[in-house]
């Protein structure tokens, strides 16, 4: 099936001199639930806006149904957008926030009143549809800017930072809802945020945006247990980042030399021999050993534990190398009471990457 | 989700009696420390601005001068009803109280008073009394003998309807109206007064400037506010500038600029544009332009900080949702800055209301308003109450503007930005 959006060559400059998007291809599915994800700067928002048509690229086009899209004004572009701030009309009410997309496509009044209200069902937001916009909650405000953004039934509705403002609980909640909301009508989603949990919790694809490329494309998954560089590995989930040395490549692996501590083996990402590297190891893929109790198989390293931070279901333990590098590892919480002194820590050579440094 | 609410545990009665005296008190004392804090200015505004003002408005409605000086007379007049004959008493009343005033200083105000009513009553008053060496015999031919209008009713009405101590007079005279000698409400005779005609030209003007300053002030605080931050500097800076100057010096700025030796009409002559000087001062495009370079930063200002309250994102989210730009400025924009624009217009067409300087020095005849007439019965031909009337005349009209401005404002909620 044809991509519903293409990106193609987009380019993106303010000032001319640096680049906030560079050479940026990028293909949406027709359906998918895609997150653009990236720290601040990293040209997630611009190429967002860029498809809603706020921005224009400097360079490349942008295909809707592979027609291209780039000169067509926002108002004709039937795109969906929830703002982070949700950008609702404060002197309408939550009624005429949503009948307004309506009203501009001068639909009938009782088409109107019936899908105003279905949109608000759909959100589980009834009874509020005489309210003012500051009269609701956070949460409720986020809701209504959903339903606005889907009761006229765009083929594409983009999120950009919809979830930022509220808090930690209510955002878990509100994730999960727009997922099930997305799988319930299949739209087609993208979906802009920095917070690389919430890109994991409910994309089918993530993008992850650096330096105004995409550093990676692909599942969840693979993103997290497969990262293709460096940058990816330490913005995806937690990572411990060791710098060393490759100094042998066996088949698939490789050995990192680490100045103080020895020859560590990794899956190798593709490097050349005496490069500097990244040794990536997850924090929940490593194993303690204390005092008498023997490490596990794999590569084994002796270190300081400095720190313990209890996390109520886990523990999480920062560990000084000989070299003064700290690893830190996710264990039970039972290992809280692990007293601080000399460890080893030890994990098999599959769970950790090396990457170009 | 849960949320855990921490409600208020209901206590006993007894209880919660003490904590609502406890809660009492710490309240007077918050409200007393507030009291101390405002009573300095409060006791200032008092003394130097709403004593002074009350004093001056009740000028307007207070009429005691002809009621001191010939008491018998207002008392003899009390029960006379137009329709009757006049009395006998009260000619004798008028001789006793005239009589008795032994200088002319005694009668002046009253005399003052009764010429406004009826022009030449000052006169016949005065020489009565200068004439009035004993009590004549028959007071009434002795009167009628000074002159002819002594035994005209309308002479007796006006004593009688000027005897206080409360009167509607110079209200009425305010409205270009006035009591007939039968006491009923009537219009001047037109071309005696103009009145109305100077609240007209004084609400014309400012109704100009407003409309002047919406349309210039209107594009300018939009870019203002929607220009990034340095542009948007450099535009309040020019705002501001003039307004650091004041207003005398600036209005005297302009009278030079466009005297008919002025700047302007020099340099249009010298560039040859010109063979005869125009007419730019004296009129009232001179007033307006004056007027609006004045006024315009308080339409510009509350424009633009309420213009600055609506996010990008919202015009935004409206054209993501469909709407062209106009309609979006106008479904979406327009009724958000509804309070600015109305405080904008409101604070513009108040100061113009009250304005005294500008048509003074830069206005022809037709562009002197309600300001200048006050001022001119202030010092001029002095007629206080005339001159608090008119002012009342000013402030109630600006209260109504001001309740137009509230009623107005409150069927549109403040803009408030969602977060």
């Amino acid at each position: 099936m044809d991509p519903i959006v293409r990106f193609q060559n987009i380019c993106k400059t303010y000032d001319g001199r640096s680049q906030v998007v560079r050479d940026l291809n990028l293909s949406v599915e027709r359906g998918e639930f895609l997150t653009l994800l990236g720290p601040s700067g990293s040209g997630k928002t611009t190429s967002l806006m860029m498809l809603a048509g706020f921005e224009m690229p400097t360079s490349g086009e942008i295909y809707l149904d592979n027609k291209p899209f780039s000169g067509l004004p926002p108002h004709r572009r039937e795109i969906g957008m929830v703002f982070q701030n949700y950008a609702l009309f404060p002197h309408m009410s939550v009624g005429e926030n949503i009948a307004f997309p309506l009203q501009v496509r001068r639909l009938d009044r009782q088409e109107i009143v019936t899908r105003v209200r279905r949109a608000l069902d759909m959100v589980q937001l009834p009874g509020v549809i005489d309210r003012k916009p500051a009269e609701l909650s956070g949460g409720q405000q986020q809701r209504v800017a959903l339903a606005r953004a889907l009761v006229y039934e765009p083929a594409i509705v983009l999120m950009d930072e919809p979830l930022g403002a509220l808090d930690r609980q209510l955002r878990e909640g509100m994730q999960i809802e727009i997922k099930s909301l997305h799988q319930r009508i299949g739209v087609t989603m993208i979906y802009v945020t920095h917070d690389q949990q919430e890109a994991l919790t409910m994309s089918d694809r993530i993008a992850v945006f650096n330096g105004g490329v995409i550093e990676q494309l692909a599942v969840p998954k693979t993103l997290y247990d497969v990262p293709a560089n460096a940058f990816v590995a330490g913005f995806v989930g937690e990572n411990n980042l060791l710098r060393g040395r490759l100094a042998r490549r066996i088949g698939d692996e490789g050995e990192v030399d680490m100045p103080g501590i020895g020859l560590i083996r990794g899956r190798l990402g593709e490097v050349a021999e005496g490069q500097p590297v990244v040794l990536a190891i997850r924090p929940e893929k490593i194993a303690l050993g204390t005092g008498s109790c023997p490490p596990g198989e794999g590569n084994r390293l002796s270190g300081n534990l400095i720190e313990r931070i209890y996390l109520g279901d886990q523990t999480k333990l920062t560990i000084q190398l000989p070299d003064r590098q700290t690893v830190t590892v996710k264990a039970g919480s039972l290992l809280f009471d692990a007293a601080e002194g000399p460890v080893n820590v030890s994990w098999a050579p599959e769970d950790g990457i090396v990457f170009a440094a | 989700m849960t949320a855990v609410h921490a409600d208020g545990a209901l206590l006993q009665p007894a209880e919660a009696k003490r904590l609502a005296r406890r809660l009492a008190r710490s309240e007077r004392s918050a409200r007393l420390s507030a009291l101390l804090l405002v009573t300095p200015l409060l006791l200032f505004l008092l003394m130097v601005f709403i004593g002074p003002l009350l004093m001056m408005l009740s000028r307007g409605v207070r009429d005691a001068e002809v009621a001191q000086a010939l008491p018998a007379t207002v008392l003899a007049l009390r029960n006379w009803r137009h329709d009757a004959p006049i009395p006998d008493a009260a000619f004798r009343a008028l001789a006793d109280d005239l009589a008795k005033a032994h200088t002319p200083a005694a009668v002046a105000d009253a005399a003052a008073r009764l010429n406004y009513a009826l022009p030449g009553l000052r006169a016949m008053l005065m020489s009565a009394r200068a004439r009035m060496r004993n009590l004549p015999v028959d007071p009434r031919a002795f009167f009628v003998g000074l002159s002819p209008r002594w035994d005209d009713k309308e002479t007796w009405s006006a004593i009688r309807q000027a005897s206080g101590p409360l009167t509607d007079f110079y209200l009425l005279s305010a409205l270009d109206l006035r009591r007939s000698s039968t006491g009923a409400i009537e219009a001047v005779p037109a071309g005696e007064s103009a009145f109305v005609q100077a609240i007209l030209r004084t609400f014309g003007i400012s109704f100009g400037v407003t409309a002047l300053a919406i349309l210039l002030g209107f594009p300018f605080a939009y870019l203002m506010a929607t220009t990034g931050r340095r542009m948007a500097g450099v535009m309040m800076l020019i705002l501001l500038l003039p307004f650091w100057t004041a207003v005398m010096v600036r209005v005297l700025a302009w009278s030079m600029l466009l005297g008919r030796e002025g700047i302007v009409n020099d340099g249009l002559r010298s560039l040859g544009l010109l063979s005869q000087p125009l007419d730019l001062l004296y009129n009232r495009t001179a007033v307006l332009v004056s007027l609006l370079h004045i006024f315009i930063p308080y339409m510009v200002l509350p424009l633009y900080s309420v213009m600055k309250t609506i996010p990008t994102s919202q015009m935004r989210a409206a054209a993501s949702l469909g709407a062209p730009p106009a309609m979006a400025f106008r479904r979406i924009f327009l009724p958000q800055i509804v309070p600015g624009l109305a405080a904008g217009s409101l604070l513009v067409f108040i100061h113009s209301l009250g304005v005294f300087v500008v048509p003074a020095v830069l206005g022809g005849p037709r562009e002197q308003g309600l300001p200048v007439l006050v001022v001119n019965y202030v010092t001029k031909t002095p007629n206080w109450g005339l001159a608090a009337a008119l002012s009342m005349v000013l402030l109630v009209s600006v209260y109504l503007l001001y309740w137009l401005f509230v009623k107005l404002t409150k069927t549109v909620t403040p803009s408030v930005s969602a977060r």
